[in-house]
């Protein structure tokens, strides 16, 4: 029975989080739990500036049972001094050496991801690669950028790389004029639930 | 012309027709104001309405039959409306009230009520409820419980909130101090005061709550003030760490896995049974199962084993619950004047112009509408005057105003509103007449009193003597305070006395002499005086009585001279809770607590009302800034009168009758429904730092926790009584359950699945039946459930056991023949052992109220949980997870990209 309330708080603690993050509103990322586990959330970030403009990344946040430190990884792999050129894992602990509970946050974690893509740490980088041609021959470091950045945008239609059959996965589909203007109405009709 | 003439004699019929089609015509009057103008001033519709409550309220039922036995009272529901005609009746001309002032043109709605307020609700309803029977009471507050849920409109439940928490009897005493102080009387009292203020708090009206709650909370005074900031910062605790130190209070008996370890330990000592985690599973030869099917009815049993299985597991409808509940409550709360989170209310810290704010924005909205109106707080007398420009409402109201001039010129100006008011407390026509009389003639307010009341108020006014002789008693104790009390009793006694007697000019003098020394220095009212006060008392006695008053007032002390006893009893116990600190505040105290008590246990209040207006309008001023220091004193690091007297019953919940358990739970797990702040942090937050001498809820909840465990190791085998109690819960909620669904046979499938559905949360669905169908009476709670007579139940079972006793021991016999011996008579052995000696217990009406206060404990603490659970993932703007509109977030990315 204790189980039993275990993961009722379990499962509030993650909804309690989430609500925090909706409180805090990071422009431009956007993540939605997995319909199968609170523990899995699905995330994209749209990057119109910068030297990631338009690149459109998709992540996924897998949030540990115990509450520690919550791991990012992307799919498909950023091309990105902190994320690992293998498993596409953010590097969170550059961030966050010592993750406390009680004091850090989801949406640190977002402010974070979103963070990593305007200012460019060099040092202690999972990707060295990354990191060198970036200070060594930041050129070749843009063409790489780019390469992963029309990747994305490549990728951007098919289905989610990870649990596809999952109802809340975020997936992308073309709008022609009509759809658009139809949603966009819709959209302007609900204010409370839109975008401010 | 002649249409509207037979409006009103048509309205004499009760014929549902005629209602209607007068509905029709008053909703036609809401489009034409000259149809609205003819009503309300040449028809008298608007008075026959209100008069016609009235004259349908002295009809009802003194006594409630279902009120006899604690067990019984519950919440009446439709069945027991319609059951006594007289109610159903009254019901019926309060709907059509309601609907009147729904469709009605607005002249013709505050018309009507007006003449609700004044001509039923401040004269029928208010001497109701302040009787001295206590049966009576008991009835009256069951009353009003059910207007208030009959009625929807919300002018008329703004009129009926007006009316409970701003009337008042004298200066100080409104109804609702009055009907706070009852929760701490008696049980059935106790109870029906406890279920009306369920009804109060559960309709998220401003007023309500922040007469009986945020007035109190919103000075901090309960809580270090290092704990505004940290709140204010973090206002939803996120980490579910309030949920889970609840949680951690369930005892031991509700959770198979601690229980069993527990059992398995004691195992050797005592033949001591495993409670099975799934009951579902028992063996048909176990010992729990026969132990459990010769309590149930037949076709029962299986029910009763899944509902043991799902209360085990009922968390996540308590979180259904709460999470209902506390969306309904913060939508409906959310237009309220203030956010009562310490933020907005920081800068209003300490001002007490909060406190004495005159007038309060009065917001009930069931229809998501808000009402400007405000209400003036205490200050019938102004609204009336108001109101009497637009409507001329009451005639004599013009005599007021004479009044009011004479006195003015006669310098006594503290007298001024007070024939007024004891006007709006009585409306027959001969006192009216009396009164005119009286303004034409006495030059002093002494008021003239029908003949019957005279003789009345005689009895009053040997009680208050009698209590002179008390309070004397009370003197040796407290010398200062005592003489104070007594005083003001004598005070009362003469007045009463110069009132019903047509005094003589010299009494009336020496009154005067007393007012006037009164009221230079109050709070040294010496001995002698009183000394002096009692021989002209007995002078007066003697000389102006007649030989028949004077026996029926001796018979009268006679008669109750119990009832005083019991009534010095609680003075004494006031004065042991009031007076600590400040010899000032004793004085000024003393008579208002005093008062308080003549409120509630003399018969007549017209007169103990008129009389203490008297003598406090005399002491107007030493009373007002004595009631005003008394009450920043108790303020003073207190939650205010109305949780301390929850928290006090919560306290003593062992104790309790098991209905009261379920109300006073009940009330405070709707009160932490609220979302503000202030309260949810007192209620639901284990980690806030309160004052020294402040008892947080989960202080409360340990101690009772500690005391069941006490209690438990004196028994052989709790955990079984426990059980029991557990059982005996569910039958009753099947029992009632049976009766709703009696449409479906009780074996058929489908009965169980919906039985299943529908109850395996206990507590608290009621809300969501409320707002789902809107009707008031459908109203099914816990307390309506477990508000099944218990004792028929059990009587009827009791019968039935006996029998399933004699099955029973038949077939283990069969069984012994046939099966392993050895193993069945083990069972039958232990049977005899230990099931019986529980079934002793049960017997017992103290441990059956144990095991019932500990079932009730474990569910609370699981709905307290589920509601800190429910507040830490609410948000400010809207719940994602509610929505989960998710195709609208799918389409969002889209645009954005």
């Amino acid at each position: 029975m204790n189980n039993n309330y275990d993961t009722c708080i379990i499962e509030y603690k993650i909804h309690a989080e989430y609500q925090q993050l909706l409180k805090h509103q990071i422009p431009n990322v956007y993540v939605i739990p997995s319909a199968t586990s609170s523990f899995i959330w699905y995330g994209v970030i749209f990057l119109h500036q910068g030297l990631y403009e338009g690149g459109v990344f998709r992540f996924t946040l897998f949030i540990p049972e115990n509450f520690d430190c919550p791991r990012v990884i992307f799919n498909p792999i950023v091309f990105h001094p902190l994320i690992n050129n293998e498993t596409g894992e953010l590097d969170i602990k550059q961030y966050i050496p010592n993750w406390k509970r009680n004091i850090h946050h989801i949406y640190h974690v977002l402010f974070y991801i979103k963070e990593i893509f305007f200012q460019i740490e060099t040092k202690n980088n999972l990707n060295k690669e990354a990191a060198n041609l970036f200070k060594t021959n930041f050129e070749l470091f843009m063409i790489r950028v780019k390469q992963s950045v029309d990747h994305s945008k490549l990728k951007l239609y098919d289905n989610p790389p990870i649990n596809s059959d999952d109802p809340n996965a975020i997936k992308f589909s073309n709008l022609d004029e009509d759809q658009f203007n139809r949603i966009k109405k819709e959209m302007i009709n609900q204010p409370e639930y839109g975008p401010d | 012309m002649l249409f509207n003439a037979q409006i009103v004699a048509v309205s004499h019929l009760v014929s549902q027709q005629a209602r209607d089609s007068l509905l029709m015509i008053m909703q036609l009057s809401s489009r034409n104001s000259n149809l609205a103008k003819y009503i309300v001033y040449n028809t008298d519709f608007c008075p026959i309405l209100a008069t016609g409550l009235s004259g349908l309220y002295s009809e009802l039922p003194q006594k409630l039959d279902l009120t006899e036995n604690i067990d019984e009272i519950r919440y009446l529901q439709k069945a027991d409306i319609l059951n006594i005609p007289s109610l159903n009746k009254f019901v019926n001309s309060l709907e059509f009230c309601n609907n009147v002032i729904q469709v009605s043109h607005s002249l013709i709605a505050n018309q009507l009520l007006q003449y609700v307020y004044y001509g039923f609700l401040i004269p029928v309803i208010a001497p109701a409820l302040t009787q001295n029977n206590s049966e009576e009471i008991i009835a009256a507050t069951l009353y009003l419980d059910i207007f208030l849920r009959t009625i929807n409109e919300p002018n008329l439940v703004k009129m009926f909130l007006k009316f409970i928490l701003y009337s008042k009897f004298d200066e100080r005493i409104t109804l609702l101090d009055t009907l706070v102080y009852r929760i701490n009387a008696n049980n059935k009292l106790c109870l029906v005061t406890l279920m009306f203020f369920y009804t109060l708090v559960d309709l998220n009206s401003e007023d309500v709550m922040y007469k009986l709650v945020f007035s109190y909370l919103m000075p901090c005074r309960h809580l270090m003030k290092s704990q505004i900031a940290s709140l204010k910062q973090n206002p939803h605790e996120i980490n579910g760490s309030n949920a889970q130190t609840f949680l951690s209070l369930s005892t031991d008996f509700s959770d198979p896995d601690r229980n069993n370890k527990s059992m398995i330990q004691s195992m050797d000592r005592t033949n001591q049974v495993s409670i099975p985690i799934n009951f579902s599973t028992l063996n048909s030869s176990d010992p729990l199962y026969k132990w459990l099917h010769s309590m149930s009815v037949p076709n029962n049993l299986e029910l009763i084993l899944e509902m043991l299985d799902s209360m085990n597991f009922n968390f996540v409808d308590y979180l259904k619950d709460s999470k209902q509940g506390i969306l309904s409550s913060s939508q409906k709360s959310h237009k309220w004047s203030s956010t009562y989170d310490f933020v907005s209310d920081l800068t209003n810290l300490n001002s007490t112009k909060i406190l004495d704010k005159p007038s309060q924005e009065l917001e009930y909205d069931p229809e998501e509408f808000l009402f400007n109106l405000n209400i003036s707080s205490g200050s019938i007398n102004e609204n009336t005057k108001s109101t009497r420009s637009t409507i001329n409402l009451f005639p004599r109201e013009l005599n007021t105003d004479l009044d009011s001039l004479e006195y003015d010129s006669s310098s006594i100006t503290s007298v001024k509103i007070k024939p007024e008011r004891s006007k709006k407390s009585r409306s027959s026509d001969n006192s009216r007449r009396k009164r005119k009389n009286r303004a034409l003639a006495n030059d002093f307010y002494v008021l003239s009193f029908d003949n019957e009341l005279s003789e009345s108020s005689g009895s009053e006014e040997s009680e208050n003597d009698e209590k002179i002789e008390k309070n004397d008693e009370l003197e040796e104790e407290d010398d200062l305070t005592a003489t104070s009390l007594s005083s003001t009793a004598t005070l009362n006694n003469e007045l009463t006395s110069q009132i019903s007697n047509e005094p003589s000019s010299q009494y009336r003098d020496q009154l005067m002499d007393y007012f006037f020394y009164n009221e230079e220095n109050n709070k040294l009212f010496l001995n002698s005086s009183l000394e002096n006060f009692l021989k002209s008392i007995d002078a007066f006695f003697s000389n102006s009585l007649q030989e028949t008053q004077r026996d029926t007032i001796e018979s009268d002390i006679r008669k109750n001279g119990a009832d005083l006893d019991a009534l010095c009893g609680e003075i004494l116990e006031i004065y042991s809770q009031v007076f600590s600190t400040d010899v000032k505040e004793r004085t000024n105290e003393i008579p208002h607590q005093t008062t308080s008590n003549a409120l509630t246990a003399f018969p007549l209040y017209n007169e103990s009302m008129n009389t203490s207006t008297n003598s406090s309008s005399t002491n107007n001023q030493t009373f007002d800034s004595g009631v005003e220091s008394t009450n920043s004193a108790n303020k003073e690091n207190d939650l205010g009168p109305f949780l301390c007297a929850l928290l006090n019953r919560l306290d003593h919940m062992l104790t309790n009758n098991l209905q009261i358990n379920f109300v006073v739970t009940g009330i405070l797990a709707r009160l932490a429904f609220y979302p503000q702040l202030l309260l949810r942090s007192y209620l639901l937050n284990s980690n806030l730092v309160l004052q020294p001498n402040i008892k947080s809820l989960i202080q409360i909840l340990s101690n009772v926790k500690f005391k069941i465990e006490a209690c438990s190791k004196t028994y052989n085998n709790f955990s079984l009584l426990y059980l029991k109690a557990k059982v005996f819960l569910i039958k009753r909620l099947i029992e009632s359950r049976k009766h709703n669904f009696s449409y479906v046979k009780p074996n058929d499938k489908k009965f169980a699945e919906n039985l299943k559905l529908n109850n395996v949360n206990l507590i608290e669905n009621q809300n969501e039946k409320k707002s789902k169908t809107k009707k008031i009476f459908s109203m099914e709670s816990i307390f309506s459930i477990f508000f099944k007579p218990l004792n028929e139940d059990s009587r009827d079972i009791e019968c039935q056991n006996q029998s399933y006793q004699n099955n029973l021991v038949s077939r283990s016999e069969l069984d012994f023949r046939n099966s392993n011996q050895i193993e069945e008579f083990y069972f039958k052995e232990m049977m005899d052992d230990d099931f019986l000696i529980t079934d002793k217990d049960w017997e017992d009406m103290r441990s059956r109220n144990i095991a019932y206060s500990a079932v009730v404990f474990d569910e609370f603490i699981k709905e307290l949980a589920s509601i800190c659970q429910e507040h830490s993932k609410k948000s400010e703007k809207f719940d994602l997870f509610d929505l989960l509109s998710l195709d609208i977030i799918r389409t969002f990315y889209v645009y954005f990209y």
